[in-house]
């Protein structure tokens, strides 16, 4: 039993390793081979030619291939990207500038939509093929149709502008700027750390707009798969089974029903944030949200490699360390894998 | 952990029931812009507007416009100036009891360090430097400090005086604090490292009206006043410009009164924001010229008369009433209008008719197919889709290819390029600031080394060769008579509409939406008349 454990683990290192090697691999041909000039993305298109060369010496673009890449690999495993020429930071602080501020939006959004998802899901599948089902996939439906775009410029016009119920573009008013020392990045712990209230609740009103764009057009996600994984168990022998032994439709639903669908729904949340993680840019750029959508979208527009890659480097880890989360949970959940 | 629930569930629902405060306080100018491509705040380094604009408020130069109100150039940082008779020498004198951030006083040391440093740093802006004449080698024989306030800049190319005084008002030659940079220095880097990455700190290199408070990259910008500023006190505490991408945003932002300037506006968001009341939109002449651009290296552009045809497939008018209205005026040589000698007469319209004439006589009576890059944003892609569809009706297939500056560059620095759509903007308000990118070649002057690549140069990337005309801008910018130049100047706009492989189309205009209660936003299209220091808010 040990031994199979320890080959499991290993197995798992493995393919996190293949994975990040493929990642590094894939990432660095990418940087090669796009028609940009890192050079002129660093000093601008009108420079001498000598200060040109210098700084193509200085990148290290004259070495061989290979040895590019053994340095660009040592350079990753040393957590090192270089500086991006567009915010002229290291790129890891950028990162971790960033990175909390798409974080908390994307946490915020999945809670949203797996609020919003599951149940919807739950009671489409439990009354299929009635009003209420056609009603919840309608709802979802325009919910993930919607463009992020034009439903997010809805919000704010509505509950910004018209109603001022919710805090408008950004972060934070600026009345709040710098009063919160920052310890986490994301913005409703710290000020909650600092016991800072006024400012968790302007927090809180600047990031329900966004959070709900998201959430909803997750939901429509999550709750479509929510009511296709409750379905496939309601067809079930054991579902039967309960009913005849005099179980009330309540307990069959939440007692026998969801915890089968529950190692399906971890990956289907899990995988949902991690979208959340990466895809938020629109949303990121009408509520003008500081995060890491747009900070990757101006450094691919800018031909900053060092920025673009450390990104898709970070949001290919979250993603293998996501998929590695789900596959653990499963096993939990799952008495079936354990075996 | 139930009553921590419930508090921060109270507190969240608090937060979404409750009208949130609207309107910026008295003493806050809150600025709403696109500004992610700031990276570096080095003057002598960074060749961004955005950056050019807002350093524009930190830093002085030694000649300036007031920024109360712009009309001329006048003496800032230095009190006066003379220029010798032979226009070889210019003497500044500088004006007593000015300081820096630092508190450090601004000396005619600060001066020399600040066009060395510029030249010798080597970037984009150092270009100006170039022009007039300075070198590694020369320039510490030229740039002396006789005694503490005054400065003598000896010019090693004979220059009209007008174009030098213009030139050193620009942001490239903003007077930094000698003294901190040094303090800060790395690697003889004079102190551009420090300068660059400070992502937040009380003091700047400057002595202008404002300071760098934070600077949080693509987030926010807070200045705060400068309370030793020499000149005035601003009637800002501070300034603060926050990125917002999105123009419809800014729109919302201004309208509730959270803004309270708005800079990237559509044209229908300033034509509906003008009808509200609390707020007014302002639009002004920018110094960006848009242009399209034929290689003749390749056929048939090295026909001019296949260049003058497509001088007339373009619909300027119907271009300027649609795509252009309200952010850009039909303009079509490459002195910005307001700037001296520029022409204002629009000889070319569409005129398919003529086109084909021009076409047929070029011998290429049906047509032709070309590759045309477009920059892909608006209003850019738009022009190329319209030029497309008039150039169509002479037979001429044009297929656009949309990409980034940062893929298009590359590509003109190598003479790869058919034809293109770019624009430019004159680094400072004097003719021979465009007139030396479109008019001339310095490959092209006698005795030059035609074989010798010139990938800064936009006339040699589209294998431009003018030498009369090159021979021409040079003598208009040693030209001392100012009558003569401009006259020099006019004549250089006629050739290249004759000759030159560059269609030069609209100047854009900027359109500022304002809230109501704003006053003395300048901004010009001469560069550097452009401040929000004079700022009030009644």
């Amino acid at each position: 039993m040990n031994a199979r454990l320890g080959w499991l683990i290993l197995r798992q290192v493995a393919i996190v390793f293949a994975t990040f090697f493929g990642l590094i691999l894939v990432t660095f041909v990418i940087g090669r081979v796009m028609p940009l000039d890192p050079v002129t993305a660093a000093v601008g298109p009108d420079v001498s030619q000598e200060l040109y060369d210098k700084v193509y010496k200085e990148m290290g673009l004259d070495q061989p291939v290979l040895v590019q890449f053994l340095d660009y690999v040592g350079s990753v495993l040393r957590l090192e990207f270089g500086r991006s020429f567009f915010t002229n930071q290291p790129v890891t602080a950028d990162i971790a500038r960033v990175f909390p501020a798409t974080l908390e939006l994307a946490f915020c959004g999945v809670v949203i939509g797996a609020l919003i998802g599951i149940p919807a899901g739950i009671l489409a599948a439990v009354k299929r093929g009635t009003f209420v089902d056609g009603a919840v996939r309608v709802v979802l439906l325009i919910g993930y149709s919607a463009p992020v775009f034009w439903k997010g410029l809805i919000l704010l016009v509505v509950f910004y502008a018209a109603l001022g119920w919710a805090g408008g573009p950004g972060r934070l008013s600026i009345f709040y700027e710098g009063l919160v020392p920052v310890r986490t990045g994301l913005l409703l712990v710290d000020a909650a750390l600092a016991g800072q209230w006024d400012v968790f609740r302007d927090a809180i009103s600047h990031i329900a707009l966004p959070a709900i764009s998201l959430g909803y057009g997750a939901s429509a996600y999550i709750g479509r798969m929510t009511r296709s994984f409750m379905l496939d168990q309601l067809k079930q022998e054991y579902v039967s089974v309960a009913r005849v032994k005099g179980l009330s439709e309540r307990q069959v639903i939440f007692g026998h029903v969801l915890p089968n669908c529950a190692v399906q729904l971890v990956t289907t949340v899990a995988l949902t944030f991690g979208l959340l993680l990466e895809g938020a840019v629109l949303t990121e750029t009408v509520f003008a949200w500081p995060g890491l959508g747009q900070y990757m979208t101006k450094a691919m527009f800018n031909a900053d490699m060092n920025a673009v890659l450390g990104g898709t480097l970070v949001i290919g880890a979250i993603f293998v360390f996501l998929n590695l989360g789900s596959d653990i949970l499963y096993r939990i959940l799952d008495p079936r894998t354990r075996a | 952990m139930k009553r921590f629930f419930a508090t921060t569930c109270a507190v969240a629902l608090l937060g979404l029931t409750t009208p949130l405060q609207a309107a910026t306080p008295a003493d806050t100018l809150v600025i709403v812009r696109e500004i992610s491509s700031i990276s570096d705040w080095d003057p002598a380094v960074s060749q961004i507007l955005d950056v050019q604009e807002i350093n524009q408020d930190i830093y002085d130069r030694l000649v300036g416009f007031d920024r109360r109100s712009a009309e001329k150039l006048i003496p800032m940082l230095a009190e006066s100036y003379e220029v010798s008779e032979d226009g070889s020498t210019i003497t500044f004198r500088m004006r007593e009891g000015v300081k820096f951030h630092s508190g450090n006083p601004v000396t005619a040391a600060d001066a020399v360090f600040s066009l060395r440093r510029l030249l010798l740093l080597g970037r984009e802006p150092s270009s100006s430097m170039r022009q007039l004449g300075y070198t590694p080698e020369n320039i510490d024989a030229n740039l002396t400090a006789p005694d503490e306030m005054t400065f003598v800049m000896t010019l090693p190319e004979k220059l009209a005086p007008s174009l030098v005084i213009t030139m050193m008002s620009s942001a490239s030659f903003s007077i930094v604090d000698s003294k901190l940079l040094m303090e800060n220095e790395k690697d003889g880097d004079f102190g551009s490292a420090w300068l660059s990455d400070r992502a937040s700190g009380g003091m700047s290199a400057g002595s202008g009206p404002f300071m760098i408070q934070t600077y949080r990259p693509q987030e926010m910008v807070m200045l705060s006043r400068f309370d030793d500023y020499w000149q005035f006190k601003p009637s800002m505490a501070r300034v603060i410009f926050r990125h917002v991408p999105e123009a419809g945003t800014q729109r919302l932002l201004l309208e509730k009164g959270d803004a309270d300037v708005a800079f990237n506006l559509t044209s229908n968001d300033a034509a509906d924001l003008d009808k509200l009341d609390n707020v007014k939109v302002e639009y002004f002449p920018s110094r960006k010229i848009l242009y399209f651009g034929f290689n003749v290296l390749n056929k048939p552009f090295d026909n001019p008369k296949v260049i003058q045809a497509m001088r007339y497939l373009i619909d300027y008018q119907g271009l300027a009433d649609t795509i252009m209205k309200d952010i850009g005026t039909v303009h079509q040589t490459f002195i910005p209008s307001g700037w001296l000698g520029a022409l204002e007469e629009t000889p070319f319209h569409l005129d398919v008719a003529k086109a084909k004439e021009l076409l047929a006589e070029a011998g290429y009576p049906d047509g032709f197919e070309f590759a045309f890059t477009a920059y892909n944003r608006k209003p850019e892609m738009d022009l190329a889709t319209s030029f497309q569809a008039t150039a169509a009706e002479a037979g001429i297939t044009v297929n656009v290819v949309n990409a980034p500056v940062s893929q298009t560059i590359p590509l003109y620095r190598e003479q790869k390029l058919e034809a293109l759509q770019l624009s430019y903007s004159g680094g400072y308000a004097d003719p021979h600031a465009t007139t030396s990118k479109f008019a001339y070649n310095p490959g092209a002057v006698p005795g030059a080394d035609k074989t010798k690549p010139w990938p800064s140069e936009l006339t040699w990337r589209l294998g431009w060769y003018p030498e009369e005309m090159s021979v021409k801008t040079l003598a208009a910018s040693k030209e001392l008579d100012l009558e003569k130049r401009k006259a020099m100047y006019e004549e250089l706009q006629r050739e290249q509409w004759e000759q030159g492989p560059f269609i030069h189309m609209f100047q854009t205009t900027q359109a500022l939406g304002l809230a109501e209660n704003v006053d003395g936003y300048l901004y010009g299209s001469r560069g550097a008349d452009v401040s929000f220091a004079a700022v009030t808010k009644e």
